[in-house]
């Protein structure tokens, strides 16, 4: 394979290009940012503000997870934990030591990328499905941690965790005031996604994604590169989780739960794996069903099993990654 | 956000303040365990029960028609949160029912407290009447507090001097232990040992061995439900037969442990189907629309629904603060014929009625389990007010 090869093979356009763009999107990228952020400004006149803040926070950590998975090829069965850990200490911290809503959720990044280091130096020297395993155990024996330990409350979790304000100005326990911020947090989220794949770091993940073998030859250090990607991914999984804890006001073990970790790759596969906008999509359908569908109990779990097999088999490169493919451009 | 786009969303918001009409009528929202540990207990029968109370009220009150809302808490405190949040956000609910799980219960407490909304739990930690007490809410289900004295102390006067715990390890079977514990302790009884398990757990043998080799001449079993039923069956498969005391034992309970199982239990209940004309009357028409007699649980939710529609008749209104007035100063009517109250921290008083459970031959009908034997006064089984951490009682 020559490098004429890899660089066909990487679906996304190369620097030069996207940068003439506004935001540094690719034009299709940037059509469907708009469109999304025209959903935000609109959606809360007509539906939930708290549920679509809950869409918004899962959204976010699936971008985390795309990160590992779409653009680096590592599958993690055990982000829960940064997502779980993430909200525990956001919650912990504003409940218990007073934090603000700034330091508490900086907090629960730290957590998140601090838990990413130690996992990733673990899991990455594996790959395939010894990584995945290696994860899932870890992420396993947080959970124990976080069902032992007191500070997590049990099954009460950490309760009455209060909203606190934005830079002591804007009071965030209206639901207005902190449904923007958080919309806005979400664009952010994904204007910053799209910068870190398309720029020279995100190229050399990508590499590494598509040969490992080619992309050592070339002289990068591939094991440093992974575990630079694990812990920006579980620092934005832990802050995802974070913000979740802020608004609901509550951290507590379903977090921390393997439901967890299989609600981001779900959402991920249904989406769009290595889509910028996939797991947008993903959160929105994989969400929706379980809020529609709550009033029929266990059917939740029986719908979400189907939804799964038919992306698997039908879409299988989530909904997102069969429209780009179909339109031949990179959404 | 442009300017455009900023009229367009203040336009729009103000269409929903137009659109959102002024709702009369009377909203119940029944946030309950209806697929979990307590489902057979409560949970469905309990609607049953709920339903009925609302239809003997004549669907409607002050003119207005009452509605029913209905959810399945999954026992976990953010579903039951985030489902309590949307009922008040979206579905301005006027009250908020059961919540029979602590968990649960003890997330939902400052919510409805933050929107002045009532909230009548049959969640039982005494926190939800000491640090969680609340103007607007009210604690339905005896406590652990009362469960300790009405159920454990007597046993201990009785001779049982050895106490071993099974408890369920949140924040109710904990408080559960440690008011059991004390009030073993206060009467000069001995605790062994105490063992936790998981809400999931099946397998009890290893902590029945336990208390046995422990020297434990009494097992407490400070859990509910499928829990409960299963120590009762591995009890009576390794031999052991040192006293079970249960202290949410329902007849639901009981027929699924299996009464041959339960032999000799001596225990507390706050309502039983076959006690006098009014329940065997209640009992008669709950059997009509559900399949066995009702529990301690389906007659407290039809108690406490009918309270609360006559609260609300009472004041005129669905407005909190009036109906809440009322709902405190009125008597609460109970099937049985007999009364009961509810103090300022929200602590309904209620007696409880002392029982032992009939052998076989003794029984009988299908769900005829237990014979009363006494009574323990309301206010004798209330946390007295000096003891109490709520602010509402100074």
């Amino acid at each position: 394979m020559t490098l004429a090869d890899m660089k066909q093979m990487t679906p996304s356009h190369p620097m030069a290009e996207t940068a003439l763009h506004p935001l540094g999107f690719s034009r299709a990228r940037f059509i469907l940012f708009v469109v999304t952020a025209l959903a935000v400004v609109i959606a809360p006149f007509v539906l939930y503000p708290i549920f679509l803040m809950k869409i918004y926070c899962f959204i976010i950590f699936a971008v985390a997870y795309n990160l590992l998975l779409g653009y680096t090829g590592l599958m993690s069965f055990g982000h829960a934990a940064f997502w779980g850990m993430g909200a525990y200490l956001t919650a912990y911290s504003a409940a218990n030591w007073g934090f603000g809503f700034e330091a508490a959720l900086l907090t629960g990044t730290v957590t998140g990328a601090a838990l990413g280091l130690i996992f990733g130096l673990v899991a990455i020297r594996r790959t395939g499905l010894y990584f995945a395993m290696i994860t899932l155990a870890l992420a396993q024996m947080v959970y124990f941690i976080c069902l032992q330990s007191p500070f997590t409350g049990g099954e009460d979790g950490v309760q009455g965790v209060p909203r606190g304000s934005l830079l002591g100005l804007v009071d965030l326990n209206n639901d207005w005031n902190l449904y923007w911020l958080v919309g806005t947090i979400l664009l952010g989220t994904i204007i910053l996604s799209n910068r870190v794949v398309h720029s020279p770091f995100g190229q050399v993940l990508r590499a590494i994604r598509n040969n490992p073998a080619r992309a050592k030859s070339l002289g990068y250090n591939v094991d440093r590169y992974k575990l630079c990607a694990f812990v920006m991914s579980a620092a934005l999984a832990g802050f995802a989780g974070g913000l979740k804890a802020i608004i609901f006001q509550i951290a507590t073990l379903t977090d921390v739960s393997t439901v967890a970790s299989t609600e981001a790759v779900l959402i991920t596969l249904v989406g769009g794996i290595g889509t910028i906008f996939g797991p947008a999509v993903g959160s929105i359908i994989v969400l929706s069903l379980e809020h529609y569908l709550a009033p029929f109990g266990p059917w939740v779990m029986f719908t979400q099993g189907v939804v799964f097999v038919f992306f698997v088999l039908v879409f299988r490169k989530g909904l997102l990654g069969e429209f780009q493919s179909y339109f031949k451009t990179s959404l | 956000m442009s300017f455009k786009k900023k009229l367009l969303a203040a336009s729009a918001l103000t269409a929903i303040g137009l659109a959102a009409p002024a709702l009369a009528e009377v909203k119940i929202g029944y946030l309950s365990d209806l697929s979990g540990g307590s489902s057979a207990l409560t949970g469905k029968s309990s609607q049953v029960a709920i339903e009925m109370a609302i239809e003997d009220f004549g669907g409607t009150v002050n003119g207005e028609p009452i509605e029913l809302l209905v959810a399945d808490q999954l026992n976990k405190p953010d579903v039951g949160l985030g489902i309590a949040r949307e009922w008040i956000d979206v579905e301005n609910v006027d009250m908020i029912f059961s919540v029979d799980n602590s968990a649960v219960a003890l997330a939902v407490s400052p919510l409805a407290a933050e929107n002045n909304t009532m909230f009548i739990t049959g969640a039982s930690s005494t926190a939800m009447t000491n640090d969680s007490c609340q103007p607007y809410q009210v604690q339905m289900l005896m406590d652990t507090y009362g469960l300790a004295r009405a159920i454990t102390v007597p046993l201990v006067e009785d001779g049982l001097g050895n106490w071993f715990f099974i408890t369920i390890d949140y924040a109710f079977g904990h408080d559960l232990e440690a008011k059991g514990v004390d009030g073993i302790k206060s009467v000069g009884g001995n605790v062994v040992g105490t063992v936790r398990h998981s809400p999931q757990a099946t397998d009890f043998s290893a902590f029945l061995l336990e208390a046995t080799a422990k020297g434990a001449d009494t097992i407490g079993m400070a859990t509910f439900g499928p829990a409960q039923i299963a120590i009762v069956k591995q009890a009576a498969e390794f031999g052991i037969d040192l006293p079970l005391v249960p202290y949410f034992m329902s007849i639901e309970d009981i027929n699924s442990a299996g009464i041959e199982n339960l032999q000799g239990v001596r225990g507390a209940i706050q309502f039983y189907w076959d006690e006098n004309d009014a329940t065997r009357a209640f009992a008669k028409r709950f059997e009509e629309r559900y399949s066995r007699p009702p529990t301690f649980t389906n007659a407290m939710h039809y108690e406490m629904i009918t309270h609360y529609l006559k609260a609300v008749e009472a004041a005129g209104t669905d407005e909190a603060e009036a109906v809440n007035a009322k709902l405190r100063e009125m008597p609460i009517a109970l099937i049985n014929g007999a009364t009961g109250s509810i103090r300022a921290d929200g602590r309904v008083s209620r007696p409880m009625y002392t029982y032992r459970t009939k052998s076989s031959d003794e029984m009988t009908g299908k769900w005829d389990f237990l014979e009363l034997t006494g009574m323990a006064e309301g206010d004798s089984l209330l946390l007295p007010a000096e003891e109490s951490t709520c602010a509402l009682l100074k």
